[in-house]
């Protein structure tokens, strides 16, 4: 089961840390990895499409201050 | 006692001038009247007691028609500003007395280099008072826009400076629009210190908001320049709310407005240059901001992209080797109870075997064959002679077989 992704960048970034942290520490059981891992991808996924969305309004600035 | 008639006065005096002004001499006087006819000039020349208004001397002064062609060639554009009211002069006069017109002076020659030194110093001295109060730099203080754009201009409609200076602004090649008011004020003569005074009033009294007053007007000769050499006007100017910028058509020296302004310019088109590259300066800047916007922008792009890569990357080589991790342990475990299970089994094995050995050990027929034998009576085994029964055979059974006895005693 894995959460709706409705957070900031900055908490998304600071979750996937911490699943991070705890992998590598061996903090997380098998029973949860899967889970764990589904939901590090999640939040990757989310963060570059949260990225790229703000690219193209940020162009979309630049483009609309130029014509 | 004799009478003369006036006439005969007149000539007398006429005489007695001629006789000893037969020769012109130079003067020093100030200008309090100057009146234009049919290409006379007819002065009216001062001396003020020092340090007051009060007049000691006053004399008229002519300038005829052909000397004043001869002295407009000599001086040119000077020769109209030194023959300007209020203006301090040295000219060299001819002593005349008219039996009908009286007394006068007729100018034969002017000095200009006099009036100059004498406007100079008058100006010198008003500097001095500026500097003693220290308003001299008053107006420089204040911060002038970055981008000047709406613009208070204190001029004359007709001046061609004003004219130069609109179309100069109008016409620039950016493209750029600046928004103007002209509040009229001469730019020349007695006039200019009470009009522009009056005007630089009606700027900052009004509801608009400009970013800076521009005070200009076209080239003029030295003297021309001479009403902006003014106390009243200075001090007005050093106080005025707005940066004031001067464009006022000088060569060399600045006036005492050019002094105490915020910025001070040659020309009315060196004003709009400068107004105009103040915008460029500022809108290139623009540019550069945003350039540096998109830069910055790319940057913290790349490398959250690349910090979301390596994330990806980590989270799944360290979940893997999690699993790993995991895998190694059962097939460790695995090995181990199957290591201790072999040896268990082994173990009971020999324990066993052991005991069968022992066990084998027992059996009657080992026992016998190191030599004992067992007593039966009626089939059963006999422990002890109490059991035995005397009448009756006993059997003994040999590892080769069966003999029956019969007890004696």
């Amino acid at each position: 089961m894995t959460k709706k992704v409705d957070i900031s960048y900055q908490d998304a970034i600071t979750e996937l840390e911490q699943i991070l942290n705890d992998i590598q520490g061996n903090q997380i059981s098998v029973d949860t990895l899967t889970d764990s891992v589904a939901r590090a991808s999640e939040l990757i996924k989310y963060c570059k499409e949260k990225l790229k969305s703000t690219e193209t309004q940020i162009k979309g600035i630049f483009e609309d201050e130029a014509n | 006692m004799e009478t003369f008639s006036l006439f005969q006065l007149n000539e007398y005096i006429r005489r007695v001038i001629a006789l000893n002004f037969d020769d012109t001499i130079w003067i020093n006087a100030e200008i309090s009247q100057v009146n234009y006819s049919r290409g006379n000039y007819y002065l009216e020349l001062i001396e003020k007691e020092e340090g007051s208004d009060k007049i000691k001397a006053k004399a008229s002064a002519n300038l005829w028609y052909k000397k004043s062609l001869f002295l407009r060639k000599k001086f040119k554009d000077i020769f109209d500003s030194i023959l300007d009211t209020g203006n301090e002069i040295r000219v060299k006069v001819k002593v005349e007395f008219n039996e009908r017109y009286g007394f006068s002076l007729i100018i034969e020659d002017l000095d200009a280099s006099y009036t100059l030194g004498k406007a100079e110093l008058v100006k010198q001295q008003i500097l001095n008072k500026l500097t003693a109060e220290n308003v001299l730099h008053l107006n420089g203080q204040l911060e002038l826009p970055i981008s000047i754009q709406k613009i208070a201009i204190v001029s004359s409609e007709t001046a061609a400076g004003y004219k130069d200076f609109m179309s100069h602004l109008d016409t620039n090649s950016f493209g750029y629009k600046y928004e103007t008011e002209l509040f009229q004020s001469s730019m020349q003569g007695q006039a200019v210190e009470k009009e522009l005074i009056a005007a630089l009033d009606e700027i900052e009294n009004g509801i608009k908001n400009y970013d800076c007053i521009v005070i200009i007007r076209g080239g003029g000769a030295k003297l021309d320049l001479a009403a902006f050499d003014n106390y009243a006007i200075a001090k007005r100017i050093a106080f005025a709310k707005l940066p004031v910028i001067t464009g006022i058509g000088h060569d060399i020296d600045s006036s005492i407005a050019d002094i105490v302004s915020h910025t001070d310019l040659k020309t009315p088109t060196a004003v709009a240059d400068f107004i105009i590259e103040r915008s460029l300066t500022f809108e290139s800047r623009l540019l550069d901001y945003g350039l540096k916007i998109q830069i910055a922008f790319k940057e913290i792009m790349a490398s959250n992209n690349s910090y979301l890569d390596l994330m990806q990357e980590q989270v799944k080589s360290s979940s893997r080797s999690l699993v790993q991790q995991n895998h190694q342990f059962f097939n460790e475990a695995l090995i181990k109870i199957e290591n201790f299970t072999s040896n268990k089994i082994s173990r009971s094995i020999a324990l066993l075997d052991s005991y069968a050995k022992q066990i084998e050990l027992l059996s009657p027929e080992n026992v016998m064959k190191r030599g004992f034998s067992i007593a039966r009576q009626n089939g059963k085994a006999i422990r002890s002679k109490k059991d035995l029964d005397a009448a009756a055979f006993i059997e003994t059974e040999f590892i080769d077989g069966i003999i029956k006895s019969k007890i004696q005693k």
